[in-house]
């Protein structure tokens, strides 16, 4: 009784740790797509349209969505530039892109230097597992973006 | 709540607030952003009904504004910060489909110290 008592303790143990390491593995996975700030990414059409063949610059600019979603009704969103928001260096406007929704247009914030630092909140839609665009544009005519990577298992059904 | 001229608006901050702060400003509308891109059962596409505009104002002055577009969620909710400097009245307004207009407005007053 007593040293089956034991095995079950070392049994559900092992089980324990294995199962928080591949846990740990999934996490560290799903953060590693989402993180990608690099250019190797195609670059949205709409941003390019809005960009009008001016240089687009990665960084700056933070985009925390929850790198997995159940449904894609309503997404948590955060965008944060960095930007000293002065009379003389701040974010005017900050555009939301989606690769994949029937539109790719979500949202375009006007932000200004009455606004203490360029950060929003919102909700939005997604249709389908995609990259999230988020591009800001500051008063000196320079684009900073960021993407990342959501996956949808309910997808937000256009049709 | 479910009439379509006036739907349910909420503008929510920190007031008092003390001078210097800053603080969220929450705005959200119930409203279902219907996109257009929808069809019903019988495949016939179902108009959009769009937030399409939203301002809010500090005594007058514009503070933030946003365009919404089908990519927004329903109900359709907006955070931002904003330093606290003087007392006066917030005023967030929202611009719709079908004639649709929503303002509400609130006070924020200092915390005296």
């Amino acid at each position: 009784m007593g040293i089956s008592r034991v095995q079950r303790r070392v049994f559900v143990k092992n089980v324990l740790a294995v199962g928080g390491g591949l846990c740990l593995l999934g996490a560290s996975r799903l953060s590693a797509l989402g993180s990608q700030a690099t250019s190797n990414r195609e670059v949205p059409k709409a941003v390019l349209e809005w960009a009008e063949g001016r240089p687009l610059n990665f960084g700056r600019v933070q985009l925390v969505l929850p790198p997995l979603v159940e449904n894609g009704f309503l997404v948590r969103t955060s965008v944060l530039v960095e930007s000293p928001m002065t009379e003389a260096d701040h974010v005017q406007e900050l555009r939301l892109f989606s690769e994949v929704n029937p539109s790719p247009f979500i949202a375009n914030f006007y932000l200004g230097p009455q606004l203490p630092e360029a950060r929003v909140e919102t909700r939005i839609r997604l249709a389908d597992t995609q990259a999230v665009w988020a591009v800001a544009r500051t008063n000196k005519g320079e684009f900073w973006c960021s993407y990342q990577q959501v996956i949808v298992t309910l997808a937000a059904c256009a049709g | 709540m479910s009439d379509p001229v006036a739907p349910r608006a909420v503008l929510q901050f920190q007031s008092p607030a003390s001078k210097g702060a800053v603080i969220e400003i929450l705005a959200v509308i119930r409203h279902p952003m219907e996109s257009g891109f929808r069809r019903t059962e019988r495949g016939e596409l179902i108009a959009a009904n769009l937030i399409r505009q939203f301002v809010c104002r500090f005594n007058g002055k514009e503070m933030f504004r946003a365009d919404l577009h089908p990519g927004m969620g329903a109900d359709p909710s907006i955070c931002f910060p904003f330093r606290v400097e003087q007392p006066g009245e917030m005023e967030c307004e929202w611009l719709g489909d079908q004639g649709l207009t929503r303002t509400v407005k609130r006070t924020l007053t200092i915390l005296q110290p």
